[in-house]
């Protein structure tokens, strides 16, 4: 059963990829930072990843549920160039008067790259807190309380020739976590072989053939086999018994 | 026979190490902020080494400082053009200065790191 933090996250991508509306595209975390072509325009980058989580262990039973805050860090990328009239600029038949003009009015790279980080913040914001979408599409409960407490700006730096701005939303919300051992592959299987007659020679023996099932969940399972086996006596030239079972 | 210091010979040698367009210049197309235009050789790069010597692929142009008809205001951006490819009369790509000019008066040169500039007009970004 996949833990609701990864169903939360998977959902948190569907809810912002079919929220996008063509204006920014979702991807899963990117260890390298795209580079600045990657990520223009329509191509704004927002990757969703778990970040933390607290565990109170007074929230929670030894074995579960475990209620707990968890921390999503929403990145959003976008690359930006500077704006002017370049029409007038390169104009052969402009006046040096209008190429003034239109250098009077040329939009510095960093206040458009500010601006476009700010409207794709909005975007998100508001596809994260639509009313309707206050379970992020999943069942009532798995995901409580969404919260945005921070949203922080990175500084602003070049990559080639367009200026890449960043910003890191953080994302909080309640989690109630069930484990479940249904589908869990033991962790550990111990085979505990007891042999209740210590006097093989020339008898019947019985061994009784535990097997001990630990869980992730501190369960553990334990079953019994009884064996009967007959055993004959086989001294080899030491003098030490070897014993070969007949059943 | 007038001697010239060793500054003052290599500052006239920039115009043949920076702007002799049979070696390595190409031809750049400054406007200045009052609507001036000038055309320029100067050795341009696409690809340029920032302080911890990293490539940023940022492109460049660096420049005899005196060639310039003015003294660069580091307050205000530069609409600079430079050939796509490095031909001499290849297409030409816009940019501007934004950020103020490193300049070496020592050296005598003026170096002029370019971000991409797009038509006002475009498309509202996001």
């Amino acid at each position: 059963m996949t833990m609701n933090f990864i169903t939360i996250q998977e959902a948190l991508t569907e809810l912002l990829g079919n929220g996008a509306n063509g204006q920014f595209r979702v991807c899963g975390y990117s260890v390298e930072p795209e580079s600045g072509e990657a990520i223009r325009n329509e191509n704004a980058a927002v990757a969703v990843y778990f970040s933390d989580a607290k565990i109170p262990k007074s929230g929670s039973g030894f074995n579960g549920p475990f209620k707990f805050d968890a921390t999503y860090n929403i990145e959003l990328s976008i690359s930006s160039s500077a704006k002017a009239d370049l029409e007038t600029l390169n104009d052969p038949e402009s006046s040096q008067v209008d190429r003034a003009a239109a250098m009077t009015s040329l939009q510095n790279t960093r206040l458009l790259a500010d601006q476009a980080l700010n409207t794709l913040i909005e975007c998100v914001f508001n596809i994260i807190f639509k009313p309707e979408d206050v379970d992020l599409g999943l069942d009532v409960g798995i995901a409580r309380s969404r919260w945005i407490p921070s949203i922080t700006k990175e500084k602003p730096d070049y990559a080639g020739e367009l200026l890449i701005s960043q910003a890191v939303m953080s994302l909080t919300m309640q989690i109630t976590e069930s484990i479940s051992s249904d589908d869990l592959e033991p962790l550990v299987e111990i085979d505990l072989t007891l042999n209740l007659n210590d006097e093989p020679v020339g008898q019947a023996g019985i061994y009784e053939n535990y097997t001990v099932i630990d869980y992730l969940d501190g369960e553990i399972d334990i079953s019994t086999n009884l064996i009967g086996i007959q055993y004959t006596d086989n001294r080899n030239l030491d003098g030490e018994i070897s014993v070969e079972p007949e059943e | 026979m007038t001697m010239t210091n060793l500054r003052e010979q290599a500052e006239r040698f920039l115009a043949t190490s920076l702007e002799d367009r049979d070696l390595f210049a190409l031809p750049v197309f400054i406007t200045y902020p009052d609507g001036e235009i000038q055309e320029l050789s100067g050795q341009v790069v696409s690809n340029t080494q920032d302080a911890e010597g990293l490539w940023t692929g940022r492109p460049a142009v660096t420049l005899r400082l005196s060639s310039l008809n003015q003294v660069l205001d580091p307050t205000k951006p530069l609409h600079v053009r430079i050939p796509k490819t490095p031909e001499l009369d290849g297409d030409l790509e816009d940019y501007v200065c934004d950020k103020p000019p490193r300049t070496d008066k020592g050296l005598g040169i003026v170096s002029l790191r370019l971000t991409r500039v797009e038509q006002s007009d475009a498309e509202v970004e996001v």
